[in-house]
């Protein structure tokens, strides 16, 4: 008998604790710095992209011209992000897909476009 | 004869709910507004508040009166959701958290509550509702100055500007209506927060189990006589602290769910009013001071918010003024409040008059 | 004899500080009879129920003497729950039900019968859920074994008065470890033929192994249903014997013992002229807290001194303050041939009659003013004595020479011990209280006067100065005098007629040269049969 409610109980703190654990996890908003510059991937330079569409998750797609830094918001720690290439008729050219989680950003969470881009896989 | 004395009790019985159908079956036609807005409106704020007004329902089953003392749970409800603001984290994981994170704190006050109320027997109502003009004080104090100083902030954008101290408005774009829109539906161009009646939905159904079981029968008879339920063993003081502390924890909860649907947070007044606007809901639905049932409650939130609903709208076509609606809805929810509060008076001195009447009748037999 | 009694006291003593309530109590109590215990108000009864009960009042004031048995083994009740362990079940007096309830969740409170659930493995037993058929046959079980027409299911609201009382005594037995049963007046509210159930009741419950403790003060019921009896008086055992050994008389003589039967009245003089019905009393009911008046009728005459009286709680304090206006009435009530206002405070004052109330401090004095402003008060608030015209009459002022002259008349007058008529009225004694008080009703010029308890709480010699002067006011100015007391004696001294109240109905009205035995069977309600019985 006690020991039953000793573990219905343990069960419930431990419910709890992942309950609190999960919605760190998953309901944190983190402020990402993205920015569209020049920079060096391992001793290869990897200049900024004209124009490109940098959707993060399911948000709505952020245009970036050459040069843009701006702010977005990511919430939870795991992330898939996708740079679409455009043309000047706004086409996309081509399609890039990464996965990354919120602490391979560093701090402050910032994240190069040209890098991610010559990092990533291209999608079909 | 019979029948009509038995008429006239239910006109007597629901005389406030009957005088809120009439005033809104006037002002809708007046307000010219059409009947999806006016469900819109309707289910957001019945989606808004019920919870806050399921809340009071465990005081008064216990002989307590309406729990004024809720607007404590509202100010829990509040300081979690400062802290889940700060952190950061939106959606409905946010509001979870905020709930998990003032239950605590819920608890706490509820129990002081319970405490101070139990040495107020008889008058927990005026103590319950100065209490909370205390609490209020407290409340502001530590929001004001504990906050960002003792008690760590670190967003920016909470604090005031002096590096203590909470902002007057704290956002809640991130947790905005993440509950209402969690399970979106959309019938005819109404939307429906499903995820939120169903919360409510659940939570009713807690309160019909809750009137089930030895507690809530504990708490039963302890509302109808306190002397002959401490005869008979129950623990009444114990019992009376239970219920308030229940009450402040669903009136946090309520608080939290009513913010995230507003989406912004009046730091040091949003949890002023809620505990009258909930009680003054309450008791336009029919309730009384020692009697409430859900019923109660649905009917009391659709009437009370009909009337508030098409009142400035009214009041426009009619006075030219849409200011009055909000006039009005002050005006009358003290107004019932008080009303309530004489109708309590002296519908039990009609019960004792009626009593001796009886005794009276029986003694005329006898002799 | 060889077997052990479930209920035995010993020598059991009580006292409040210095004042002695209970001496050696000896008596003992069998499976399956049935004990009455008899005695007036203040006899002793609930001082010794309270200690069997274990309530809290007699730890606090100190615990008692002697030792009380249970089966054979020593037992010290410190709480209730002690004693309900024990097996000793009691029903109160007053009703300990809740009206919103069933008669099942009443017969069940606090001991429901309930099912698992899964929340009170984190919440405790209290989020148990009530298992409605089991409590449904428990209950049925404990009604059936009273043998009473009960429905579970109603409300306790809708129930007539005796059925709570069988709601009552159903709780009590459906605690199956209850041996000993205390029933305090379980009579006292019910009619006859509810009564008459509720002996046939008792006397089921005995068969079927129950001890019984039936107090009452219808000596009838308790000779008809006891096997025992015993009598207190005064905090004493007088009377201990099998119930065939004793009757109505007896037992009723026991109770009021003999008590100084030499005060006796001496007032031959037969100048007194008792003239017509003054005051006309027909159907009077009077809602008083605690002193309910049921059915009243009376007729008091001209001149003479009227005794109201009876034990506590039977209505003799609400005859007053109903005519008085001080509780809500009705009935009527005709003074000098005219019918007089109920419910109006003003009227009976109009009328010329006054009262001392028995609550002195609470209704009858301004204890912070005056002596002289307590005597007058009345006189000029209603009669407009004491006040002197100014400025042609435009105004009036009170005539502060007149008022010192009449106080000091009044404080000669009634020997009111006190500095000077300017004195605060809360400074002096009770007697002297209760002197300011009579002042205060003589100054209005009465026809007619209620005292009430006019000697409660005051010392020997203050006594004798009151009651010497109500009859002295009797005699002289030919005042109408009704007096309410709960001292038998006391009425028997000065009154011509006493009526003796009781359940809210007058029981009788007797001369005072009655002896008091007479007034003893009219107190516990026995009038007609004890006479039969003498």
């Amino acid at each position: 008998m006690s020991i039953k409610r000793v573990c219905i109980n343990l069960g419930l703190v431990l419910c709890l604790a992942g309950l609190i654990a999960w919605c760190v996890l998953t309901g944190k908003a983190y402020d990402i710095v993205l920015e569209n510059t020049p920079t060096t991937v391992a001793g290869a330079e990897q200049p900024a992209l004209e124009a490109v569409h940098v959707i993060i998750d399911k948000q709505e797609p952020v245009l970036m011209l050459e040069g843009d830094r701006i702010i977005s918001t990511a919430i939870g720690v795991k992330h898939k992000i996708r740079i679409d290439v455009l043309d000047e008729d706004d086409k996309v050219l081509e399609s890039r897909s990464h996965t990354y989680t919120i602490h391979d950003l560093g701090t402050p969470p910032t994240l190069n476009i040209p890098a991610v881009f010559a990092a990533s896989k291209a999608e079909k | 004869m019979n029948k009509s004395d038995g008429i006239s009790q239910f006109f007597i019985r629901n005389a406030v709910p009957l005088v809120f159908l009439v005033v809104s079956a006037v002002a809708i036609p007046i307000s010219q507004f059409s009947p999806s807005y006016l469900i819109q409106e309707l289910l957001i704020r019945l989606s808004r508040n019920a919870f806050l007004v399921l809340s009071l329902l465990i005081p008064i089953m216990a002989g307590m009166g309406l729990n004024f003392g809720m607007v404590l749970g509202a100010m829990a409800g509040q300081i979690g959701l400062i802290f889940v603001c700060d952190w950061n984290i939106v959606g409905v994981q946010g509001l979870l958290l905020a709930a998990i994170i003032s239950t605590p704190l819920a608890i706490l006050f509820g129990f002081l509550c319970g405490i101070v109320l139990n040495k107020a027997q008889g008058r927990e109502m005026v103590t319950s509702y100065i209490l909370g003009f205390f609490m209020n004080g407290v409340y502001q104090l530590v929001v004001l100055y504990g906050f960002g100083s003792l008690v760590p902030i670190v967003s920016a954008k909470l604090l005031l500007s002096r590096g203590y101290g909470i902002r007057n408005v704290t956002n809640l774009d991130g947790m905005r209506r993440s509950l209402d829109e969690l399970i979106p539906l959309n019938i005819a161009g109404i939307e429906i927060p499903v995820a939120t009646f169903l919360l409510i939905g659940i939570f009713c159904l807690f309160v019909l189990w809750f009137r089930k079981t030895k507690l809530g029968q504990d708490m039963r008879a302890t509302g109808q006589d306190m002397v002959v339920a401490r005869s008979a063993g129950i623990r009444v003081m114990r019992t009376r602290i239970i219920s308030i502390v229940i009450s402040t924890v669903l009136a946090c909860y309520g608080q939290i769910v009513f913010l995230q649907n507003v989406g912004t947070m009046n730091t040091y007044n949003s949890h002023e009013q809620a505990g009258v606007f909930a009680i003054a809901a309450l008791l336009v639905g029919g309730a009384t001071v020692s009697r409430a049932s859900i019923l109660n409650v649905f009917t009391g939130i659709i009437l009370f918010h009909l009337v508030f609903i098409v009142s400035p709208m009214a009041g426009k076509y009619l006075l030219g003024d849409a200011q009055i609606g909000e006039y009005f809805r002050v005006f009358i929810s003290y107004g019932i409040i008080a009303l309530a509060l004489v109708l309590h008076a002296w519908r039990r001195m009609n019960d004792k008059e009626r009593a001796r009447a009886q005794f009276r009748g029986a003694e005329g037999g006898a002799a | 004899m060889e077997t052990t009694p479930l209920l035995r006291v010993e020598g059991v003593g009580k006292a409040y500080y210095s004042n002695v309530v209970l001496k050696n109590i000896t008596f003992s109590l069998e499976e399956g009879r049935i004990l009455g215990v008899v005695g007036e108000n203040g006899a002793g009864k609930s001082t010794l129920m309270n200690i069997l009960f274990g309530m809290s009042v007699i730890e606090k004031t100190g615990g008692y003497t002697g030792s009380i048995f249970v089966n054979g083994e020593e037992v010290h009740f410190r709480r209730p729950k002690d004693a309900l362990n024990a097996g000793i079940g009691m029903v109160h007096q007053e009703f300990s039900l809740i009206p919103g309830f069933t008669v099942t969740e009443n017969i069940l409170l606090n001991r429901e019968s309930l099912n698992y659930t899964v929340a009170e493995e984190v919440f405790g037993s209290c989020l148990r859920t009530l298992n409605r058929p089991a409590m449904t046959t428990r209950a049925e079980s404990a009604i059936k074994k009273l043998n009473v027409d009960l429905d579970g299911e109603t409300l306790i609201a809708e129930l007539p008065v005796g059925h709570k009382q069988f709601t009552e005594i159903a709780r009590e037995i459906a605690n199956s470890s209850t041996k000993i049963l205390v029933l305090d007046e379980p009579t006292a509210v019910l009619t006859e033929s509810e009564a008459d159930i509720l002996l046939a009741s008792m006397r089921r419950l005995a068969d079927a192994g129950i001890a019984i403790i039936f107090i009452s003060h219808r000596l009838n019921e308790v000779l008809t249903i006891c096997d025992d009896i015993v009598v207190l008086r005064d905090g004493e055992v007088v009377l201990n014997t099998p119930t065939a050994q004793t009757s109505v008389r007896g037992m009723a003589a026991a109770m009021v013992g003999r008590k100084v039967e030499s005060i006796a009245p001496e007032n031959n003089e037969d100048t007194r002229l008792i003239g017509e019905t003054l005051l006309e009393v027909d159907h009077l009911w009077v809602d008083m807290p605690g002193e309910t008046v049921r059915n009243v009728n009376l007729a008091i005459r001209q001149g003479e001194i009227f005794g109201i009286g009876g034990l506590a709680g039977q209505g003799k304090l609400g005859i007053a303050n109903g005519i008085m206006g001080l509780a809500p009435a009705g009935g009527t009530v005709r003074f000098d041939g005219k019918p007089l206002a109920l419910n109006q405070p003003s009227a009976p004052l109009a009328a010329g009659i006054s009262a001392v109330s028995e609550d002195r401090r609470g209704v009858g004095l301004l204890l912070e003013e005056s002596i002289a402003w307590n005597i007058i008060f009345s006189a000029m608030q209603n009669q407009g004595k004491f006040l002197k015209p100014l400025a042609g009459g435009l105004v009036r002022v009170r005539d502060e020479a007149a008022i010192c002259a009449c106080a000091q008349r009044y404080i000669a007058d009634l020997e009111i011990k006190c500095v000077n008529e300017l004195q605060i009225v809360q400074e002096l004694s009770g007697g002297n209280q209760q002197k300011v008080c009579l002042a205060k009703a003589f100054e209005t010029n009465p026809r007619l006067l209620f005292v009430a308890e006019p000697t409660r709480g005051i010392d020997v010699g203050a006594k004798k100065v009151v009651l010497d002067t109500l009859q002295r006011y009797n005699r002289e100015f030919g005042m109408t005098i009704v007096m309410v007391s709960s001292e038998l004696e006391e009425l028997r001294s000065i009154c011509d007629r006493i009526a003796i109240t009781d359940r809210g109905r007058i029981a009788g009205i007797l001369p005072a040269s009655e002896p008091s035995e007479n007034f003893g069977i009219l107190m516990m309600g026995t009038a007609h049969e004890g006479a039969q019985t003498a």
